[in-house]
């Protein structure tokens, strides 16, 4: 690409950028016609999300109040008559963001189909939503700990927001008594317990696979052994909830068989005894005849694995990592480190879906680079050829 | 989901102030703002929000409800402003992306040697990239799950950073590709990529000898790459 183009490529680009300290979603100062009552909502909800945003970053007990209204633009005095104290926003803030993970969990319940399939869906929805937003689940389940007595106090009352889960009208124990008062707090702590372990542990974004064991001691009480191990099996897979997962799953079926193939061709071409130059070289040759002569294949494995959802896309992340790995072998030998060969290789993939990227997309067969294009970022010629 | 639930049927929980709920209209009448003030105060609202909102849940999560909520507008203003929620991310995208497009180039300009423009432009990309990893979020993983015309605003907004390989490919008479930048800053975002969808993009200043070795190498060569690698995190005017 010649220069000038980024050039004015920047200009467009940076167009529109604002450079101002205020937030943007600050009311302006003087005759702004606004009623207080939305004053006073403009400024609760940036304090707030400064607040969420602060927390994020450092956790609440670091997070002095200056930090968030600075952050929120607002004065300590405004700060202060909307919030007795710090922990007092975080209440607000907590109560908030609960009700964002628990609403849709109670609506994900609501329904005409046993008790038990609610249960498993709502489940879902519940660790979904945590591993999707994982600064919910920190202030939720774990920052609530330690925020004082009053977030304390409030986190008690509030998980029993989810009690309708297990005290539904049809539902019995398995010893035969309907709605069971101490198992229901025993579920929800059990629940909560968990949540605070795994969240704590840095693994929120695995949440959802945790769901066929949660639900076999959540319904263990209400169904017995025999039950609950149905739970552990149906659902063994690690639950996907997305709700197009049926789509998903059957593109990963073709996805795999494209991926093997296209790592099979590199791997099988670069096994030859060759100097790790030119086996990079053939590597790459395979790759790219593999996009030549199945396009199709080609597309699902690097366009299409990206649009198809969550899990489509981690797949394609391991391919690639697949993919690196092949090529570093022969650069471990080319590279003053391991760490360095790692790079490279990944480098050579990067460099390789950036050029291929459009032709594959549009199967333009005759528009994929030349293996020699897509080598230069590793340099393999020991000096200047030409 | 939760902003219908503002009418009625909310007497039975107890009264809360819920957040976070901005006006929804800027002022009518004599607010002094011009037409183009409002637009541009809810354009720029809007992709704040998208941006905040895309970098820390995730597109797929993020809903139009999300986006106007947070960035007080009505449902009727947005669609004023976008065609849609893909439209809206990638505006937000482009705006992220050229705030570090330009903070890059800036440093690139601040210095005289090839090798040290790269250095001081690439540190400053990742300092960028670690100080705000809602950011870093958004420009590389985000915009990768946000459909296919986000997808091609990438591959085309990635190409404003060729501009720093290329001036070091023209710099001799060597034959070299002419897609060796592009092929550079893929390689490049590779690495960075993964740093960031496994949670590292604080770290990422920690590459900084990794990315200038892969920069170095294929335009001056192998002894010159390994030199940089031996600077490791020296500024370049030390």
């Amino acid at each position: 690409m010649p220069d000038h183009r980024s050039r004015a490529h920047r200009a467009a680009l940076v167009t529109g950028v604002s450079a101002g300290r205020t937030r943007p979603d600050q009311i302006r100062g003087g005759n702004h016609g606004l009623t207080p009552e939305q004053v006073a909502d403009s400024q609760q909800g940036r304090v707030l999300t400064a607040l969420r945003e602060e927390v994020a970053e450092r956790g609440f007990k670091e997070v002095p109040v200056a930090a968030v209204i600075r952050r929120a633009g607002v004065s300590r005095k405004t700060f202060y008559e909307h919030y007795a104290s710090k922990e007092d926003a975080f209440v607000a803030l907590y109560e908030h963001e609960l009700e964002r993970l628990f609403a849709p969990t109670l609506q994900a319940f609501a329904g005409t189909e046993a008790w038990v399939d609610r249960l498993r869906t709502a489940l879902g929805v519940l660790l979904g939503g945590l591993a999707n937003d994982p600064v919910a689940a920190r202030i939720c389940f774990i920052e609530v700990l330690a925020a004082g007595p009053k977030a304390l106090a409030r986190r008690s009352t509030a998980m029993a927001t989810l009690d309708p889960l297990f005290e539904a009208d049809n539902v019995t124990t398995a010893a035969g008594s309907s709605r069971p008062r101490a198992v229901t707090v025993g579920a929800i702590g059990y629940l909560s317990e968990v949540l605070n372990r795994e969240i704590a542990a840095g693994r929120v974004e695995q949440l959802p696979e945790l769901r066929a064991e949660l639900m076999y001691t959540l319904t263990l009480p209400f169904l017995g052994p025999r039950g609950a191990t149905r739970e552990l099996e149906m659902d063994g897979s690690g639950a996907d909830i997305a709700p197009d997962a049926a789509t998903e799953r059957s593109f990963l079926t073709a996805y795999g068989a494209a991926a093997a193939e296209m790592l099979g061709r590199v791997g099988g071409a670069m096994a030859a005894d060759e100097p790790p130059a030119e086996r990079v070289r053939m590597g790459m040759d395979a790759l790219l005849r593999f996009c030549a002569e199945d396009p199709d294949a080609a597309r699902v494995c690097v366009v299409e694995a990206l649009s198809v959802g969550p899990a489509a896309r981690a797949r394609r992340q391991e391919t690639t990592t697949r993919l690196a790995e092949l090529f570093e072998d022969p650069l471990r030998e080319l590279r003053p480190s391991e760490r360095i060969a790692r790079v490279s290789a990944l480098a050579l993939v990067g460099g390789f879906h950036e050029l291929a990227f459009d032709a594959i997309d549009r199967r333009a067969v005759d528009e994929l680079p030349s293996v020699e294009a897509v080598v230069a970022v590793a340099r393999l010629e020991p000096g200047p050829q030409a | 989901m939760a902003s219908e639930g503002r009418t009625e049927g909310d007497e039975a929980r107890p009264r809360r102030k819920l957040p976070p709920r901005r006006p929804d209209q800027l002022p009518r009448g004599r607010h002094g703002l011009s037409e183009e003030e409002i637009a541009e105060s809810q354009r720029s609202r809007v992709l704040t929000a998208m941006a905040e909102l895309a970098g820390t849940k995730g597109y797929h999560d993020t809903s139009i409800t999300d986006v106007i909520k947070r960035a007080g507008i009505t449902r009727k203003a947005f669609y004023k402003r976008f065609d849609d929620k893909e439209s809206c991310f990638i505006a937000a995208y482009h705006r992220e992306l050229a705030r570090l497009l330009t903070l890059t180039l800036e440093a690139f300009e601040t210095q005289d040697e090839w090798a040290d423009r790269v250095r001081a432009a690439l540190s400053a990309l990742l300092h960028a990239l670690a100080r705000e990893p809602t950011a870093a979020r958004l420009c590389f993983i985000e915009v990768m799950a946000a459909g296919p015309s986000a997808i091609a605003a990438r591959n085309e907004a990635m190409r404003g950073f060729t501009i720093i390989f290329d001036t070091g490919r023209l710099q001799d008479d060597r034959d070299r590709p002419p897609a060796l930048a592009l092929n550079m800053v893929g390689g490049m975002s590779e690495i960075v990529h993964r740093e960031i969808a496994a949670g590292k993009a604080e770290e990422l200043p920690g590459v900084l000898p990794d990315l200038m070795y892969t920069a170095v190498l294929p335009i001056l060569g192998p002894e010159a790459a390994e030199r940089e690698l031996e600077r490791g995190y020296r500024s370049p005017d030390a």
